[in-house]
């Protein structure tokens, strides 16, 4: 097989391929096989009949046609893969004379190909980086938390319920209409007050009561309540309230840092927690660091993004965002009737966002062709690592059928961008950020990393899905628990 | 008897074309009329090769019913011939 590269205009190329007679044969005498199967051939067991039977059964143009069908795009793509070419989109595929054993097939392909990108200055450039430091105040909430953490409960007495107590109670809802109410019964429920658990009117009415206290009282469930048929319904509780607890915090000393971590003082502790912090601060400033410096390379170069590219790419974000929904154990489906918008709405709204990444991606591109950046085999092996423990196959099995389907060479391509790109942020020049800019940025940082998009629909999609009956009956297993 | 009278049509069959593969014999539909010596030059003439031998049989025919339909089908006669050594017919391609 050949392939001749004939650039056209507006990142189309015209492919010339010629097809060898030996390859066609093949070809025809596959068609030939699989008709053989399915074809009666009077005279003949099906799949028994010799090629020059079925072919006059069958008429000779039939089966060149149907050949052609079937090995048209494997040679197409074999010939693309010889020019070693990326498509972008469908090929346009023209021939003038029809397959022949003897002579071979000749056909044209006309696609459009990955536009280069023109870099501009890529080496050197300004990017503001910010310098951040770990606060005090940081260190001591992270402490703080962990403190919470070994905090045990202890029994009070003596005092009715506040705000941020452990109650252990009873509750039997009932409607004023009449008649119970679903998933608003539990015994030995254990909450804490004022962390919002159940309704705030609820919770309200729980502080000021004594341990071992009976209480009625009335709540009208909000308006904008998830369980449509409680929507402003007014409730009766009975609770009775068996227990109030409180959160014993152990004292910040020496003594809980060895039982906390590993460290003998608190002093070392503190300064493990601190070092922690800016460890992930510092990831999170070079995150940063790095996708201001590929904007700003990305700024410098010239591409003309192709609309095919862009809407393959927004269409990818969406299907990576249901997928994310899946992972919440919600459809697609009710996700676009809850937030009201349709899938198309959705792609036309990440349009943008999905131009930028294509055109972020040709740069990067053309900084891996430019500085002959490889993937680095180490962050291959590592990812093909990571897919297998999510799949449960073994890697081998992985990078095998990723070399059979060609995702393996999107695999090495990605690998390489990353290359590209920490190429990039070792070759800009970081200067401190102005100040204004700072507010800016801290709004910006979304955008700037791709992997946070889902995380803003989980936010929604958890606040959706949460019903009554779910919280209450979650709880009430806990309770049992203790 | 015209050679082209003798010989009907060529059997085609994966018995027959197994025959001609392994035992280098033609099987064919002939004249019923027609005896052995006969069918031999009318191959050799057709065909311009010459034959070894010719073994022939008479294919009975069978009682065939559609629906309240009842017939038979017809009987014909089968020549299958040898030819000598190195002679082929070409013919089983086209029919």
């Amino acid at each position: 097989m050949t392939a001749n590269v004939t650039k056209l205009e507006d990142n189309k190329v015209r492919l010339d391929v010629e097809v060898s007679p030996e390859a066609v044969k093949q070809g025809v005498e596959e068609k030939v096989r699989e008709l053989g199967r399915q074809v009666r051939v009077p005279g003949f067991r099906p799949g028994k009949a010799p090629r020059r039977i079925v072919e006059n059964h069958l008429g000779r143009d039939y089966i060149y046609y149907e050949a052609l069908q079937e090995s048209l795009p494997a040679w197409y793509s074999e010939a693309v893969v010889e020019a070693d070419l990326r498509p972008i989109d469908r090929p346009e595929i023209e021939f003038d004379d029809p397959i022949s054993e003897e002579d071979g097939f000749k056909f044209s392909a006309t696609l459009e190909v990955r536009p280069a990108a023109t870099l501009g200055q890529y080496k050197g450039l300004e990017v503001p980086r910010r310098e951040v430091e770990v606060e005090e105040e940081q260190v001591d909430s992270q402490v703080e938390e962990m403190r919470g953490q070994f905090a045990t409960l202890a029994a009070v007495g003596g005092r009715p319920v506040q705000q941020g107590d452990f109650v252990i109670l009873d509750f039997n809802g009932e409607r004023l209409a009449g008649g119970p109410v679903e998933g608003a019964q539990a015994e030995d429920y254990m909450m804490e007050v004022g962390r919002g658990e159940l309704l705030p009117e609820f919770e309200e009415n729980l502080v000021g009561m004594n341990a071992d206290e009976h209480k009625q009282f009335g709540v009208t469930f909000p308006m904008d309540y998830q369980e449509a048929s409680l929507q402003g319904e007014s409730v009766l509780f009975r609770v009775h309230v068996k227990e109030i607890k409180e959160r014993d915090l152990p004292p910040l000393d020496d003594e809980f840092a060895k039982e906390a971590s590993e460290f003998e003082t608190l002093e070392e502790f503190r300064a493990a927690v601190r070092e922690q912090l800016q460890e992930s601060l510092d990831q999170q400033v070079d995150a940063e660091f790095r996708g201001r410096v590929l904007d700003a390379v990305a700024e410098q170069a010239e591409v003309e993004v192709p609309d095919v590219m862009v809407d393959e790419k927004a269409d990818d974000m969406v299907a990576s965002f249901e997928r994310s929904l899946a992972g919440q154990g919600m459809q697609a489906e009710q996700y676009y009737e809850l937030a009201g918008v349709k899938r198309d709405e959705m792609k036309d709204r990440v349009r943008d966002d999905a131009a930028d990444a294509v055109k972020k991606e040709l740069v990067l591109d053309a900084i891996v062709e430019a500085e002959g950046i490889e993937a680095d085999g180490h962050e291959i092996e590592h990812q093909i690592h990571h897919l297998a423990e999510d799949s449960g196959r073994s890697a081998e099995e992985i990078t095998e059928t990723m070399r059979a389907n060609g995702t393996y060479a999107l695999l090495e391509e990605e690998v390489a961008r990353q290359g590209a790109l920490t190429f990039l942020a070792e070759n800009a020049v970081a200067v401190p950020m102005p100040e204004e800019e700072e507010e800016a940025e801290e709004t910006d940082e979304t955008d700037a990393n791709e992997a946070q998009e889902p995380e803003a629909g989980e936010a929604l999609v958890e606040s959706a899905v949460e019903t009554p009956q779910a919280t209450a009956s979650e709880a009430t297993s806990e309770g049992e628990k203790e | 008897m015209d050679p082209h009278q003798i010989i009907i049509r060529p059997v085609i069959s994966e018995k027959s074309y197994s025959l001609v593969e392994v035992e280098g014999q033609y099987t064919f539909h002939v004249d019923r009329r027609a005896n052995k010596n006969q069918i031999k030059y009318a191959v050799e003439d057709a065909f311009d090769v010459s034959v070894a031998k010719v073994n022939t049989a008479n294919v009975k025919s069978k009682p065939k019913r559609q629906g309240l339909t009842r017939g038979r089908t017809s009987s014909w006669k089968k020549a299958v011939v040898k030819l000598a050594e190195g002679d082929r017919i070409e013919l089983f391609e086209g029919v």
